[in-house]
């Protein structure tokens, strides 16, 4: 593949520059939250259930408690981020192992993973998620881990497609008739090469990812210590007649960033396979 | 009480102390006939029999099925006749002979006697019911010497304060001919499932998840009443729910905060509605603090003060609890008459005195600013508990205690706190039910075995403390009963074993166009007899 079309099909694609844009902001809000709004994001600073822009020491107005929105919102994007990169990495690493062994090997390995696979991609990967963090106890750690349990089934199956018809090429038999061990040709020979759809994939698996984190933190499974979107968007519910804004920031906030990756990782997806482009 | 509702509440206020006054009670019941009174259900809890499980739950459906021998009311003693029309104590303490109703019928026809209030005392109270267990522990016999008297005997001096107080929530008769010779505890018993009582409504009908259905018993014992011809519970998906069919002129009533108390202000001011929290004066709940004792750094005196000079309960109730409820000043709420005191410690809301006290008990700043850390666990059941745990975290961490919520669902809550003791604080909201030796000196007392919610299982044992609550609790005299339960305030207020913060009424939405409603102390609970629709 060429990595200069790469990067000029990319840098066409405006939806896909927006996007990084937009992700560009939140990755920086949070690095920078502690410089920003040094302390702990959940203290109580104001009077409770301030407008947006009546005062400007809070811009985006206080909470029921009167907790700074947008100290909240800056540091929330620190525990979407977190969850969404682990989660996605989590399951792209699991991924990766479980069809790469599957597709290489084949035979009854492949049987047994694959079945093991299916098992997990039948049963619905919230509910799941639910009942691993039932079990692990609410937490941002043990969410992220619920997630990635949940979602490696995708860069499996799409890892073992890869191998299936990569094993079959040239260089990996010239590879085997050098000598080189199992390990070897799965990660040094096939895996290099079948790694473009998966990242492609991961993307769609972050933005996934930080959708069930705020659900998670919605429902008060996440830790209560940290702020995050969710947990701010449950606060607001009891109050969403009287005072919107509450649950309705945090709730665009997690709309602009999923959106956000989404537009990336379809950018990367016309840029990887120019010939699938749908212009 | 509630700055918002000043005005509607004053006049709501003033209008039933006028009528309670100046209009005889058979006035009440000249409302309209006929109607079926739409409430939104509460929980549904496994079985209806409120003489077993004294619970706010249970009672919200079978208070209007199955009646006790005597109810709460505003003004007077506190104390209207139900089922019992008078009731005597003897000198010694030792006997209570109540005179019971003549005429009365159960639902399917068979006459009400005293043998269902033996029955129901020897048989259900003092054997299985959670409350009753601890105050009918020394009910010795019932005698029935004829069809309307019953001589309640207690093996030692009891005070009959304390039973007159209990019989609102701890005395609903059961019949005897359904029950006598089965198991009575089991949920899925036929008359626990569909319960056969003396009350306004018959138990109709039952579909779980769907609603309940309570219909007009044409032959109740007091004459013109009930009015309305059936209540129907239908059960809501959420409190967004709720206040929606509150608008829409679905519903007439809802309780026990079935909407959020942000939408409860606002559907105030909605033409046609009104909110209301008077009705719930003898089911107050208090927002604790509740505490480990276990902790060393807990059980010291001088930390659990300055946990308490930390906190600023007019905060919690401008905020958590919108200006619904008083900021609590001991273990009794003020509705408590006649035990309640104001003569205790008093904690000003002092950070800074809260940090020199942490630093007398030898528990100094770290580098990173904290002295120890504590996991605090609020009760899932509530929203304010949840958001007192919130604002506690942050008061805590202002003077240097590190406190780390720890969120559980409400079986585990319950586990943690009440069993395992996993837990340094916990945000609990206590039930206060007419008598401190109720529901509240359980709090205190130690020796309670773990497992038993909602009692003393915070490792608090003082001596001192247990003799003030034994004594109390066989004290005949209400005179030097009061007096005892106003040094255990005073005591509670200088240990400090938990921390009371804000007493609180549940809320009820209410349309204007039901007559007589919340005109009793326990009124969502109460039989509804006299309600009617406009």
């Amino acid at each position: 593949m060429n990595e200069r079309g790469f990067k000029q099909r990319f840098a066409t694609n405006r939806g896909a520059l927006a996007g990084l844009a937009i992700l560009g902001v939140v990755v920086l809000a949070a690095i920078v939250a502690p410089l920003l709004f040094p302390g702990d994001p959940l203290d109580i600073v104001g009077r409770p259930l301030t407008e947006p822009f009546e005062y400007w020491r809070f811009p985006l107005g206080t909470d029921r408690l009167g907790r700074d929105m947008l100290a909240g919102l800056v540091h929330g994007a620190r525990a979407s981020l977190f969850v969404g990169l682990v989660a996605a990495g989590g399951a792209i690493l699991i991924g990766i192992l479980v069809g790469a062994v599957a597709g290489y090997f084949g035979g009854w390995t492949d049987e047994a993973l694959m079945r093991l696979t299916e098992t997990f991609q039948t049963v619905p990967g919230f509910i799941l998620a639910l009942a691993l963090i039932a079990v692990m106890g609410p937490g941002v750690v043990s969410v992220a881990i619920a997630i990635a349990l949940v979602s490696w089934t995708g860069p499996a199956r799409i890892t073992r497609a890869e191998f299936l018809s990569l094993k079959q090429r040239e260089f990996v038999a010239a590879s085997r008739v050098l000598g080189n061990g199992h390990g070897y040709i799965i990660f040094r020979e096939i895996l290099p090469n079948a790694l473009a759809p998966i990242i492609v994939l991961g993307s769609v698996i972050v933005a996934a990812a930080i959708l069930i984190e705020s659900a998670l933190s919605y429902l008060g499974l996440s830790d209560p210590n940290v702020a995050t979107w969710g947990q701010m968007i449950a606060n607001g519910r009891a109050v969403f007649r009287s005072a919107w804004y509450v649950s309705a920031i945090p709730g665009f906030a997690i709309l602009l960033t999923v959106l956000a990756v989404s537009l990336v990782g379809e950018g990367l997806t016309d840029a990887a396979n120019p010939r699938t482009g749908r212009r | 009480m509630a700055p918002r509702l000043t005005r509607r509440t004053v006049l709501h206020g003033a209008l039933g102390a006028a009528g309670s006054s100046l209009i005889p009670w058979h006035a009440y019941a000249q409302g309209k006939r006929g109607g079926v009174l739409m409430v939104a259900a509460d929980s549904e809890p496994p079985h209806w029999n409120g003489a077993i499980v004294a619970s706010n739950g249970v009672f919200f459906v079978s208070s209007k099925v199955l009646e006790p021998l005597a109810d709460q009311a505003f003004g007077g003693s506190g104390v209207r006749p139900v089922l019992a029309t008078a009731w005597t104590p003897s000198a010694d303490g030792r006997s209570l002979t109540f005179q019971l109703r003549s005429g009365v019928k159960w639902h399917d026809g068979r006459d009400f006697s005293s043998a269902d209030v033996a029955f129901s005392a020897m048989e259900v109270w003092k054997k299985l019911q959670n409350f009753g267990r601890v105050v009918f522990k020394d009910l010795e016999a019932v005698e029935t010497p004829n069809a309307t008297t019953a001589i309640f005997r207690f093996s030692k001096p009891i005070p009959s304060q304390l039973i007159v107080n209990a019989l609102p929530a701890l005395s609903t008769v059961l019949p005897k001919h359904l029950y006598e010779n089965t198991d009575i505890a089991q949920p899925s018993h036929p008359a626990n499932q569909k319960p056969v009582g003396t009350g306004p409504y018959t138990f109709a009908e039952q579909k779980r998840g769907e609603f309940v259905r309570l219909e007009r018993n044409p032959s109740y014992w007091a004459p013109n009443q009930p009015l309305v011809d059936r209540i129907l519970y239908r059960k809501m998906a959420d409190k967004g729910a709720v206040a929606a069919a509150h608008e829409s002129g679905e519903l007439h009533l809802s309780c026990f905060s079935a909407v959020s108390t942000a939408d409860a202000i606002r559907l105030g001011k909605v033409k046609g509605l009104q909110v209301s929290t008077k009705g719930y004066e003898g089911i107050l709940y208090t927002a604790t603090v509740e505490i480990n004792h276990r902790r060393k750094e807990l059980a010291d005196v001088r930390v659990r003060r300055a946990l308490r000079h930390a906190i600023d309960p007019k905060f919690l109730l401008d905020t958590v609890f919108q200006g619904f409820g008083a900021i609590a000043t001991g273990p009794i709420p003020a509705s408590g008459a006649p035990f309640y005191t104001t003569d205790v410690a008093q904690y000003a809301f002092d950070p800074a005195r809260a940090e020199a006290l942490l630093d007398e008990a030898g528990y100094k700043k770290g580098t990173d600013g904290m002295r120890f850390a504590l996991k605090l666990l609020p009760a899932p059941f509530f929203e304010q508990t949840r958001l007192t745990g919130d604002y506690l975290r942050q008061a805590l961490r202002r003077i240097g205690i590190d406190a780390q919520i720890e969120a559980n669902d409400a079986p585990g809550h319950i586990a943690k706190v009440y069993k395992d003791h996993a837990f340094d604080l916990a945000v609990a909201a206590l039930v206060y039910r007419n008598d401190p030796a109720i529901s509240t000196t359980v709090l205190y007392r130690s020796g309670t075995p773990a497992g038993v919610p909602f009692a003393n299982q915070y490792g608090y044992a003082d001596p001192e403390m247990d003799k003030l609550i034994d004594q109390a609790a066989s004290e005949i005299s209400d005179a030097d009963r009061a007096k005892l339960y106003v040094a255990f305030q005073k005591k509670v207020m200088t240990d400090l074993p938990i921390l009371p913060l804000v007493d609180f009424p549940f809320l009820s939405v209410v349309s204007d166009k039901v007559v007589n409603h919340h005109n009793n102390p326990r009124w969502p609970v109460s039989s509804w007899a006299d309600v009617s629709l406009a």
